[in-house]
């Protein structure tokens, strides 16, 4: 019995300490198609290392969503369509998910912009500058590989993405970023040696070279995403218990509370249970206290479903 | 001789895209603005086209041009950044 105690506090405490991550991955305009795979490996990755995530795709991908999230989380990642000051979301002609206008809401956060073009020019410096603990993204614009007929390039890129992800989670940032550049170097050298036999190297060598030459961290290069303590545990040390405590705990049922009651505002069912009982009943009671004239009634009661029924006229 | 001209093209938009790099078998030219490159070459040979923009995806074909005349061929280039 005690040793269950011990094993549910062990899981308890590893959970508290567990950071959180917001990750969002539009789909629509190409090539995020891509980035959208790369952040389903990302969220795995994430997972693995006990961090715990929050995902939002294509059309959910959104200024509220993130803003509504993001105060119980510490790392934002985003991999999608950007520009110098902003990142775009799914919508890359408004292109206004997160704007330097928002920077100031990311203070304390760990922002990771990758894929994503220029975006550590003009927003990641803004946000860095109004609190953010650390940014990561390129200054200019970031390449996706591609599936040729000679080689998976694309396979390529999704194993140096998600090394620096790995180390991401598990490292400072300054080290995430050395471990980027490292690891991209090693393909770029795979593409030099066959320049001559492979159609597509030589535009896959730049493309990485570009990716890695240009990505930078801005901020505290020693920030870290976990906190101090912090004990990564693998899906399989997770247990029966960590699954209880995390049904049950307050902030879950405080969450799913949260979602409910937004998705019924959201589909409007409320509001418009509102208006079809409220307005014939308020409508038919006006008529019978005489508060509108005949004409007002009969236009009433032609117009409004249920008018009738409430106050028939005489 | 044959005439080869290569389109480029976006494939979203589906503008024509001008000043890109195009090469067949080492002599390159780039498009003008109607987003063309034309090619005099001799017919018999197949030709290796590549295609290179920055920001697109890369497009590499091998064509065969049997005999005089004039030839059309498309390229829609995808895009590749963020």
């Amino acid at each position: 019995m005690s040793n269950q105690l011990n094993l549910k506090r062990q899981y308890t405490r590893r959970i508290k300490m567990a950071e959180e991550a917001v990750l969002l991955s539009p789909f629509i305009f190409p090539p995020t198609q891509l980035s959208f795979e790369l952040a389903n490996r990302v969220e795995s990755l994430l997972k693995n290392v006990n961090l715990r995530v929050v995902r939002f795709s294509g059309p959910l991908a959104t200024k509220e969503t993130a803003f509504i999230h993001l105060p119980q989380h510490n790392l934002f990642i985003y991999l999608g369509h950007a520009k110098k000051d902003a990142l775009c979301g799914e919508n890359i002609f408004s292109c206004n998910l997160v704007t330097v206008a928002d920077a100031s809401i990311f203070e304390g956060k760990i922002i990771v912009a990758n894929p994503a073009c220029e975006s550590a020019r003009e927003l990641g410096p803004k946000m860095v500058e109004l609190g953010a603990k650390a940014f990561l993204g390129s200054v200019e614009n970031m390449n996706a590989h591609f599936n040729e007929a000679e080689h998976n390039y694309m396979d390529d890129w999704f194993d140096y993405t998600l090394t620096f992800y790995r180390s991401v989670f598990t490292k400072t940032m300054g080290e995430a970023v050395e471990d980027w550049k490292f690891a991209i170097t090693r393909y770029m050298d795979v593409y030099k040696a066959h320049l001559d036999d492979w159609p597509n190297a030589d535009w896959n060598y730049s493309a990485a070279k570009m990716n890695r030459d240009n990505f930078v961290v801005l901020g505290d290069v020693q920030a870290t995403v976990q906190s101090e303590g912090f004990e990564v545990t693998t899906q399989r040390e997770k247990g029966f218990l960590e699954g209880l405590s995390l049904l049950f705990n307050t902030e879950t049922l405080r969450r799913q509370w949260n979602y409910a009651f937004r998705s019924l505002f959201s589909f409007g069912a409320v509001t418009a249970t509102v208006a079809a009982v409220a307005l014939p009943v308020v409508t038919g009671y006006a008529i019978e206290k005489g508060w509108l004239t005949k004409e007002q009634g009969d236009i009433a009661r032609a117009v409004i479903p249920g008018v009738a029924a409430v106050a028939p006229s005489v | 001789m044959a005439r080869l001209n290569i389109k480029v093209t976006d494939a979203y938009s589906k503008a024509a895209l001008p000043y890109v790099y195009v090469e067949v078998d080492g002599r390159s030219l780039s498009t003008g603005l109607d987003g063309v490159a034309t090619f005099d070459l001799p017919a018999g040979p197949s030709y290796t086209i590549k295609v290179r923009q920055v920001a697109y995806r890369p497009w590499t074909r091998t064509i065969q041009i049997p005999q005089e005349g004039t030839y059309e061929q498309p390229v829609e280039l995808e895009k590749a950044i963020y």
